[in-house]
């Protein structure tokens, strides 16, 4: 018998929660993300994402998909991290102040996004995850030697 | 000449330039345009129709001629405005459209037949034989610049950003808005298109608040987010307003532009005022400028266009230039059409009464004629530089873009915007600095909402004189010019309006006055002003044309920014994407995934792979990644009743475990997609819609639940990407899912055809279900996509002794098509209704409504002669029809179609020629012999039921 | 009217362009005509025009709110074709092209008829044979065209993007020889011109705001210049048909959209066809100025797309330069938009509304420039005769009650 290994999605800046459900039958404020870990992010009137950090969630009642493998998460930090939300998105970036959530357009991409700590974790849909990769490394270079903004 | 002094530029830099070859040398500080004037280059262009030389007229947007070919750094730009590109060390500069050169152009020739070429003049004639046969060589003089084979691989920089608000244009009326509008706590994005912020501050120095006026710019500046060198080219809907900034030192890879993306919540237009020309008699040689470019030049790069110099004006604002060229060392004249000048005159010899009545100097002007009006003296003055005011045009194509409304205003002899608070400065009509940061800082606090700081102070300034309305002048048989790049004169004006062209836009159209790259600015209030005359109407009443953006000519790149290569598009990549690569693989776009084609042996032809990969799959085992199927998960009491009313068969009778093949009509009636609809318990059921069609069906459930029963309990989940699945199809099919070993009983009984069932393989989560898209006996198993890549393997490793090869979908597409099942979007399409397919069950069983079913009942789908879903049976049985042959009756000068070839293949099994395809009454024709055409050939097929092989569907059991 | 001809112009030379009449008189308005046609584009003008010349009904007037080609005709990217699907449509399409072909001479005004061909291209295999059975309908249809492969789309347009990796790889196409493109304000400035010419009124600065009645018919107009009694009215005014039939009492089955058009400063000759991307729906030609036009279809690719403004243009123009690398060095120049009438067929309204009396043309969506002899044609014919002519049959109001829709989109997944 093989033990059959599981992989996650690589590249630069991805993260890998140890869970994600899509829960419906849960009502929360809109655009709103509670908790720490588990998190429950908004996404419809009806509808939350529940992101397991360091341990998977452990989600009771209501109806409940494991989307763990669905998405990748980007996590984007550091100094130009403003920079590259502007540049993929015309999302207010007041609109992700702690505690909030939107789904938009990332790179012409549905993508959801929300303040995490310190960092902006951006959700996508895997089969368009090396796309958005691709894009973002683009969107490094930009930042790269430049000598005047 | 360039003054020893002076100007804002680097003298310790010298840059190397090449103008048509020739070397020169600039500095930095330089645009392209104002480096040519100091190297003295008179003729930098040609008109667009009689090939006029043309010399540069503006030093900013407003340019209508200096358009040139440049190449720097490997980067060209066709249609460069010399005087918007600062100069670089390298640059080649080309003047466009003339042969051999615009200095000495043989098409310069075409001149003198000007008469007979007025405007318009090609709708007239070129009708005998036909138009083409002119139009290669009219073709060939048209255009300016011509694109070259470099690409330009450089991405372009997009950024997004939101203010309360964005202010355009930073002179001082600009610059005091933003002062306002910051004390008050607004945030401010401010957009200046010049390379330096201060506007009109640069030319003239003054004093604000006790300080020199560019320290206070500076001051101001640091209130706000300040953009320079940024054209904010087109307001959008929604407040949105798109920007182009210049980019001077853009990183490796990077173009030298950035588009930005503003929404707004308010705006503030102190966009200026455009100077217009003066119309009269030869008024288009090179060295004939506007008044204030040259004082512009002067300030700004020490370049002194001319020594003997006539300034002509209407109106107070050239007196300005008049006294800084004087300082300068030139020789000065002030030709005043107004009768009375004012003390601006001090100093200066002025020549009231007295109008430019025409020009001379072949290739550049050497001598103008001043005189009255009625031109009944002429004096004839010696210049090298003629410096034009014909009053000043508000630019206020932002503001119009916006909706916002004009009005002609009598005294300033202008249209000015209807703006209220969101307007200030120059674009007012306003000529005097005290007035323009008066009317920036009203603004300003009024987008703040009120405040009590108070304004910035400047000494006042003289009153202003008045401004003679001027549009024409005297009366004379040679040409004056209103558009100079497409050589538009007074003439055609009038022309135009006698022949019935009299609304301002048939005048546009008719004559393309405001039509050249610089889109009217220098030319449209004087061609407007001339039709109010021709037509016995007031300039109110004809109007302005309609603004439209870009403001200035936005590069296409820029646009597009990082769209890019592989960034165009998004394309959807399987979980096993380089698994497939590494064997081989041909990928390509089906409905925005990249999946296999087929999977090529090393030196194998595609063809040859497709029929190996079907052959095997039919005869052993075969193995295909159909993770882009989509999987909806559908929960709730109402799951079943909602989802029959969405689907065209009946699903609430499915029981657990089991499986439906369903159609989702739209409501025309139209098939819009097919596939398995699956039962997980009584109120669970797994919908599996086809890869491309998968956000189609989501948005359907979500808009009927949501709009028409929200009173249902049922919710939608798209768990698409969340799980991997991989089909085994075949006769050793069954016997690989035995050695996989899962907690499934994969018998034929314990999971028959058309089951499904949860369990796990190897402690993973599996779901295996028993549904077949070849015609054999197939198993789907699905695992969480994280274990893909593993399970991929795994099964490759399994399946290797049972002769497993994987399939791609051309593949899979043969192996349906012995069978007859459809493809959506390939044997249907948007007019395909169940009944064509022979799939009129539900339509007479199902007791409730669903989708589409009021439009099965119309006379059109009852029709018996509809095109209907069957097989057929080449003549030839090595020769595979073209798919998209017609079906055709009737003699060859009368055919009619019956239908069309919608897939054809060699058969595997039967080892001969297929096809299937939609042919009128189909289903009554079997066994008739039927023509089909392609592209002009015919051949012929039999009809027949359209399944291949194995119609009772034994193999499906394995 | 003074003729227009290359010895006109000479003559006129010579005596300085004084001689030229008036291409349109202005005149005050009748009291009654015979028939009033609403709209004065191309649709419109061309309708009065074929009412005078070949029904001999000279007391017309064409009523047009602004100025005459002021709205999706001086709009439009200026694409003439007949390269459609169905018989209906090619019958229709066709008949449109035929009368392009003669009518610089009908007209004696240049219409600059460039009938360079249009190049359709197709991005895959599926694609391709989509494309061979829109060829195949065609050609039984007796339209010309001809199916092209990856070299020979390579050859009619060299400038094509040629790398295999291309997002949009280009598999082949087809093309239609005789199709290519117009100047569009010239096609409605020559039919004002010779409708005038035969007698018609032809009235601008008139907005139309209601109608007069009698017995459920309609027998006249009121407008911002006074009424006029009419013996048949006919409608012809694109984006607002909506607007006009709500003011009859009477609802079309019909949704507008914004449809974007650009336009880039002038480069010498480096296109000379026209061209369609089937993945894109972009469409480009270039001008007899230089000025590269283009534009894409309603349809834009899934997911990605969204309306209005500046999203919207810079969808295509990244498009446009995926499929064309070499316009990377090119700026925009203009961009504007019209509004397009739509059906749900995509295919055109023609024939007698709900109301007697009174005639629509419409629902032309994106296609209209193309079809305006056609459509002016046709609905001189139905208001002179009171019956439609074959062609203009299938396209009635009546095909939404008997579902016989003629739904080109679907037929040939082509945007148009």
């Amino acid at each position: 018998m093989v033990d059959l290994a599981r992989q996650s999605f690589t590249a630069p800046n991805v993260v890998t929660p140890a869970s994600l459900h899509l829960v419906s039958g849960r009502v929360q404020a809109p655009n709103s993300v509670e908790g720490t870990d588990p998190v429950s992010v908004w996404l419809a009137p009806d509808r939350v994402l529940v992101v397991g950090w360091a341990q998977p969630a452990v989600v009771a009642g209501g109806f409940a998909s494991d989307i763990t493998d669905a998405q990748v998460v980007f996590r984007l930090t550091g100094p130009h991290c403003n920079d590259v939300l502007a540049m993929g998105t015309s999302l207010d970036p007041a609109l992700l102040a702690p505690g909030r959530c939107a789904q938009t357009l990332f790179a012409g991409v549905r993508g959801l996004l929300y303040r995490h700590g310190d960092a902006v974790c951006l959700h996508v849909d895997r089969p368009l995850a090396r796309f958005v990769a691709d894009w973002l490394a683009q969107a490094a270079t930009a930042f790269e030697g430049a000598t005047s903004p | 000449m360039r003054l020893s002094t002076g100007g804002r530029i680097d003298r310790s830099t010298p840059l190397a330039f090449t103008w048509d070859g020739r070397a020169m040398t600039g500095y930095a500080g330089d645009s392209i345009a104002s480096a040519l004037l100091a190297n003295g280059v008179k003729i930098v262009a040609r008109s667009f129709k009689y090939h006029r030389p043309r010399g540069i007229w503006g030093a900013w947007v407003d340019e209508p001629n200096a358009v040139v070919d440049v190449v720097w750094q490997g980067q060209h730009d066709p249609n460069a405005r010399a005087t918007l590109v600062p100069l670089r060390d390298g640059m080649a500069v080309r003047g466009v459209n003339a042969f051999p050169s615009v200095s000495f152009d043989l098409f310069g020739a075409i001149d003198a037949f000007s008469q007979f070429l007025p405007a318009g003049f090609y709708y007239k004639t070129f009708k005998w034989p036909n138009w083409q046969h002119y139009e290669p060589r009219i073709r060939a003089m048209a255009g300016l610049g011509r694109v070259g084979h470099q690409r330009d691989t450089r991405a372009y920089e997009t950024r997004h950003a939101k203010c309360d608000l964005l202010i355009v244009g930073g002179g001082p009326a600009g610059l005091a808005a933003l002062r306002a509008a910051a004390a008050g706590g607004l945030s401010v994005m401010l957009a200046d298109d010049q390379p330096a912020l201060g506007g009109s501050l640069l030319t003239d120095t003054a004093e604000i608040d006790g300080t020199d006026g560019l320290a206070w710019v500076a001051a101001v500046a640091r209130q706000g987010q300040v953009l320079s060198g940024t054209t904010v080219f087109g307001a959008y809907d929604d407040g949105s307003y798109g920007l182009l900034e210049a980019r001077n030192h853009a990183p490796a890879g990077w173009g030298q532009a950035r588009l930005w993306v503003v929404r707004a919540a308010k705006v503030i237009f102190a966009t200026g005022a455009i100077e217009r020309p003066l119309v009269f008699p030869d008024n288009d040689r090179p060295g004939i400028m506007s008044a204030d470019a040259v004082r512009r030049f002067l300030r700004g790069q020490a370049v002194l266009p001319g020594r003997s110099v006539v300034v002509a004006t209407n109106n107070d604002s050239a007196y300005a230039t008049a006294h800084a060229l004087q300082e300068a060392g030139a020789s000065v004249v002030v030709a005043d059409a107004r009768a009375v000048p004012g003390a601006i005159a001090d100093g200066l010899r002025v020549l009231p009464g007295t109008v430019p009545l025409g020009t001379g100097g072949r290739r550049g002007v050497s001598w103008v004629d001043l005189g009255p009006q009625d031109g009944a003296r002429r004096e004839r003055m010696p210049v090298d530089l003629l410096a034009v005011s014909g009053g000043w045009s508000p630019a206020v194509h932002l503001f119009s873009q916006g909706g916002g409304a004009l009005r002609w205003d009598i005294e300033r002899v202008a249209f000015v915007p209807e703006g209220g608070a969101t307007v200030a400065g120059s674009i007012t009509g306003a000529t005097d600095l005290p007035t323009c940061l008066a009317q920036g800082h009203a603004a300003g606090l009024a987008a703040a909402g009120g405040g009590d700081l108070g304004a910035p102070y400047s000494p006042p300034a003289p009153a202003a004189g008045a401004v003679l309305p001027l549009w024409q002048i005297g009366t004379s048989r040679r040409r004056q010019w209103v558009d100079l790049q497409n050589d538009v004169t007074a003439k055609d004006v009038g022309l135009a309006a006698a022949e019935g062209y009299r609304s301002v836009e048939h005048l546009k159209r008719y004559t393309t006055l405001g039509m050249a790259t610089d889109q009217g600015k220098t030319s449209n209030v004087n061609g407007l002003a001339l039709l109010a005359a021709a037509t016995g109407r007031s300039i109110a009443e004809v109007g302005t044309t309609k603004f439209r953006p870009p403001f200035t000519p936005v590069p296409l790149a820029a646009l597009a920014g990082s769209r890019f290569d592989r960034l165009v598009a998004p394309l959807r990549e399987l979980p096993v994407h380089h698994d497939h690569l590494a064997l081989g693989a041909e990928m390509r776009d089906y409905g925005g995934w990249a999946r296999p084609a087929c999977y090529q042996q090393i030196g194998e032809p595609v063809a040859a792979a497709i029929a190996r990969e079907a052959d095997n799959a039919r005869a052993r085992l075969g193995v295909f990644d159909g993770s882009s199927l989509g999987k909806i998960e559908v929960h709730g009491p109402d799951a079943a009743a909602f989802l029959n009313l969405i689907y065209y068969n009946e699903v609430a009778n499915l029981r657990p475990g089991r499986l439906r093949y369903c159609l989702v009509l739209r409501e025309t009636g139209v098939v819009f997609d097919d596939g398995v609809v699956g039962r997980l318990a009584a109120d669970r059921y797994l919908l599996s819609p086809s890869s491309s069609h998968t956000a189609g069906v989501l948005a359907m459930l979500q808009a009927w639940h949501q709009l028409e029963y929200p009173a249902m309990q049922v919710a939608f989940h798209d768990v698409t990407a969340a799980w991997a699945t991989f089909a085994v199809s075949g006769p050793r099919a069954r016997a690989l899912m035995q050695q996989l070993g899962s907690s499934v009983d994969v018998s034929d009984a314990g999971l028959p055809h058309m089951a499904v069932a949860d369990g796990s393989v190897q402690g993973v989560t599996c779901r295996i279900a028993r549904v077949s898209f070849t015609g054999d006996a197939s198993y789907e198993i699905s695992v969480p996509t994280g274990y893909a890549t593993a399970l991929w393997r795994h099964l490759l490793d399994l399946g290797a002794p049972l002769g497993m090869m994987p399939y791609g979908i051309e593949a899979l597409s043969v192996l349906r098509a012995e069978k007859g099942y459809i493809l959506i979007g390939t044997d249907t399409d948007g007019m395909t209704l169940p009944v064509d397919l022979g799939l009129d069950g539900p339509l007479r069983a199902k007791q409730v409504d669903f989708v589409g079913k009021r439009s099965l009942m119309t006379p059109d789908a009852k029709r018996a002669d509809r095109r209907q879903f069957v097989g057929l049976l080449p003549e030839d049985a090595n020769a595979v029809p073209a798919v998209g042959s017609h079906a055709v009756a009737g003699p060859r000068e009368a055919r009619r179609s019956l239908g069309w070839v919608t897939s054809a293949c060699m058969s595997p099994v039967l080892k001969r020629s297929i096809a299937l395809g939609m042919i009128e009454g189909g289903r009554a024709r079997l066994g008739e012999t039927v023509e089909l055409f392609h592209l002009g050939k015919i051949s012929r097929a039999t009809i027949c039921a359209p399944v291949f092989v194995d119609p009772a569907g034994e193999r499906l059991h394995g | 009217m003074t003729r227009y001809s290359a010895f006109q112009l000479l003559r006129q030379g010579f005596a300085g362009q004084t001689g030229w009449g008036e291409a349109w008189r202005d005149p005050v308005p009748k009291r009654r005509y015979d028939a009033i046609i609403i709209g004065g584009g191309g649709h419109g003008l061309a309708t009065a025009y074929y009412l005078a010349k070949l029904h001999g009904m000279t007391n017309v007037a064409v009523l047009e709110r602004g100025w005459i080609g002021g709205g999706n005709t001086g709009r439009n990217t200026t694409i003439v074709r007949s390269n459609y699907f169905f018989p209906e449509s090619a019958a229709l399409y066709d008949l449109a092209l035929r009368l392009y072909e003669g009518l610089s001479q009908d007209l004696n005004y240049n219409i600059m008829l460039s009938q360079r061909g249009v190049v359709q291209i197709a991005h895959s295999e599926h694609q391709m044979e989509l494309m061979a059975r829109s060829v195949n309908a065609m050609l039984i249809n007796g339209i010309d065209v001809e199916l092209l492969s990856a070299e020979d789309v390579h050859r009619e347009v060299p400038l094509l993007n040629r790398d295999p990796a291309a997002r949009y790889p280009m598999h082949g196409g087809f093309v239609q020889r005789r199709a290519g493109i117009a100047r569009h304000d010239a096609v409605a400035w020559g039919y004002a011109r010779a409708a005038n010419a035969l007698g018609v009124d032809i009235i601008q600065n008139c907005e139309v705001t209601g109608f007069q009645w009698q017995d459920g018919r309609v027998v006249g107009v009121e407008t911002s210049r006074g009424a006029m009694q009419a013996g048949a009215v006919g409608l012809a005014v694109a984006g607002h048909s909506g607007v006009l039939a709500a003011k009859a009492g009477f609802k079309l089955p019909i949704q507008s959209y914004a449809l974007q058009a650009m336009v880039s400063e002038p480069v010498k000759p480096v296109l000379d066809t026209v061209i369609l991307s089937g993945a894109t729906g972009i469409y480009c030609s270039q001008s007899d100025k230089g000025e590269l036009v283009f534009g894409a279809g309603l349809d834009l690719y899934p997911s990605y797309a969204q309306r209005g403004g500046l999203p919207t243009g810079q969808t295509i123009v990244a498009a446009l330069l995926d499929m064309m690398p070499a316009f990377r060095s090119l700026k925009l120049l203009r961009q504007w938009a019209g509004i397009v009438d739509v059906c749900w067929d995509y295919s055109p309204l023609i024939g007698p509304s709900p109301v007697a009396g009174l005639y629509l043309n419409c629902g032309w969506g994106t296609g209209g420039f193309k079809a305006i002899p056609a459509g002016g044609w046709l609905l001189a014919h139905n208001m002179a005769t009171g019956r439609h002519h074959p062609i203009s049959e299938p396209f009635d109001l009546h095909r939404f009650t008997t579902g016989r829709l003629i739904d080109e989109a679907a037929g040939a997944g082509i945007a148009h």
